[in-house]
C-alpha cells in the first residue's frame, strides 16, 4: 500500500461519458509521481460504499474532486450530489479530524466552465477551482499545474504528459489486441485493470 | 518509452489543430489545422516504414496501421482517407500517389 503523502483520492462520476477523462486523470497522477485512489479500485459487494470512501479520504493527503458533472443534464433530472457529498466529507476530515496530520490535506476542485460550481455550491468560495471544459488535454494541464503549485517541482510540462498519454494509450491498445481484446473492451477497460497496467508501465515492467 | 519502435502519432493539440508526433520525440514534427491534413502530413514517415496511429481527441486509439499493412494496402484510412484525399486534391497533391509509391 502506498503512503499517505503520495495518495490522491479521486472523487468523480463513474459513467461511460466520463471514462476518457478519468483515464487521463489517473495517468497524470501517476506521471506526476503520485498514486491514484478511487472507490472503483476494488469491488466487494459486502463493503459499504460510504465506509470505503471514508477510508480512501483518510488514506490520501491529496484529493481531486471533479464537480464538472453535478449539473442535471436535462429538465427533470436531479442534481448529482455524490461528488458534492464526498467533497464535504474530505473538507470535514481536513478541518475536524482529531489527527492534525489531516490539516495539510490538499484539495483540487475541477469544474467544467469557470465559476460553474459556485452556482450550485454558493456557500463555498471556489476561486481556485480549475476548469477543464470537458477536454482530456486541458484536464491533464489542470492537474499537472496543481501538483506543481502544491510543491511538486520536478514534473514534466503538461504537453509532454499529453504526448506520453497518447503513446501509453497506443501501447495499451497494441498489447490488449494481441491478447485478444476487442476494441470495445479496450475502450471500456476496467479501472482496476487500467491502474494495474499503468503501475506496470511506471514501475518498468 | 521504447526508443526502437517506429511509430508516428496523430494527436490533438490543446490550442487547436492536430500534430504529427514521432514516438520518442519531445516535439511534434508539425501541427496541422485538421486531423485529415495531419494524416496526409504523416505520409513521408509511412514510406520510411513507420506504423501510423490516429488518435481520437481524448487520446485513445481510433486507428492503428502497421507499416506492413500500409505498404500492402496502399494506406486505407477509412473515412479519413477520403477526406484527406479531397483536401489534397484541392491543394494540388494526391494521397493515392503517395500510396502507390510504396
Amino acid at each position: 500500500m502506498s503512503s499517505f503523502d503520495k495518495n490522491v483520492f479521486i472523487n468523480c462520476p463513474y459513467d461511460d461519458e466520463y471514462l476518457p477523462l478519468l483515464k487521463s486523470l489517473i495517468f497524470t497522477i501517476k506521471a506526476c509521481g503520485f498514486h491514484p485512489r478511487i472507490a472503483l479500485e476494488r469491488f466487494n459487494s459486502a463493503e459499504v460504499r460510504l465506509q470505503k470512501i471514508k477510508q480512501l479520504i483518510e488514506e490520501s493527503c491529496y484529493s481531486i474532486h471533479d464537480l464538472s458533472r453535478i449539473k442535471a443534464a436535462k429538465a427533470g433530472d436531479y442534481f448529482r450530489l455524490n461528488m458534492a457529498l464526498e467533497l464535504g466529507m474530505d473538507i470535514g476530515c481536513r478541518d475536524y479530524h482529531p489527527n492534525p496530520i489531516f490539516r495539510d490535506k490538499k484539495l483540487l476542485v475541477l469544474e467544467n466552465e469557470r465559476f460553474s460550481v459556485q452556482k450550485g455550491l454558493s456557500d463555498m468560495s471556489f476561486g481556485d477551482c480549475k476548469s477543464h471544459e470537458g477536454s482530456e488535454e486541458k484536464l491533464i494541464k489542470c492537474v499537472r499545474d496543481w501538483f506543481y503549485e502544491t510543491g511538486t517541482k520536478k514534473i514534466k510540462p503538461a504537453s509532454a504528459i499529453w504526448n506520453d498519454f497518447n503513446v501509453f494509450m497506443t501501447n495499451l491498445y497494441v498489447e490488449k489486441i494481441e491478447q485478444g481484446y476487442k476494441n470495445e473492451e479496450i475502450d471500456h477497460i476496467l479501472i482496476p485493470e487500467y491502474i494495474d497496467w499503468i503501475d506496470e508501465r511506471f514501475n518498468g515492467k | 518509452m521504447q526508443a526502437d519502435i517506429k511509430r508516428v502519432h496523430i494527436i490533438s493539440r490543446i490550442n487547436g489543430g492536430w500534430a504529427v508526433l514521432k514516438q520518442g520525440a519531445s516535439r511534434a514534427v508539425k501541427v496541422y489545422p485538421t486531423r485529415e491534413e495531419a494524416v496526409l502530413g504523416s505520409y513521408p514517415f509511412l514510406q520510411l516504414g513507420y506504423d501510423l496511429v490516429i488518435h481520437r481527441k481524448d487520446g485513445s486509439v481510433e486507428q492503428f496501421k502497421k507499416a506492413a499493412e500500409t505498404a500492402l494496402s496502399g494506406v486505407s484510412l477509412d473515412g479519413l482517407e477520403k477526406k484527406a484525399a479531397t483536401k489534397s486534391r484541392q491543394n494540388g497533391t494526391t494521397i493515392s500517389n503517395a500510396s502507390k509509391q510504396k
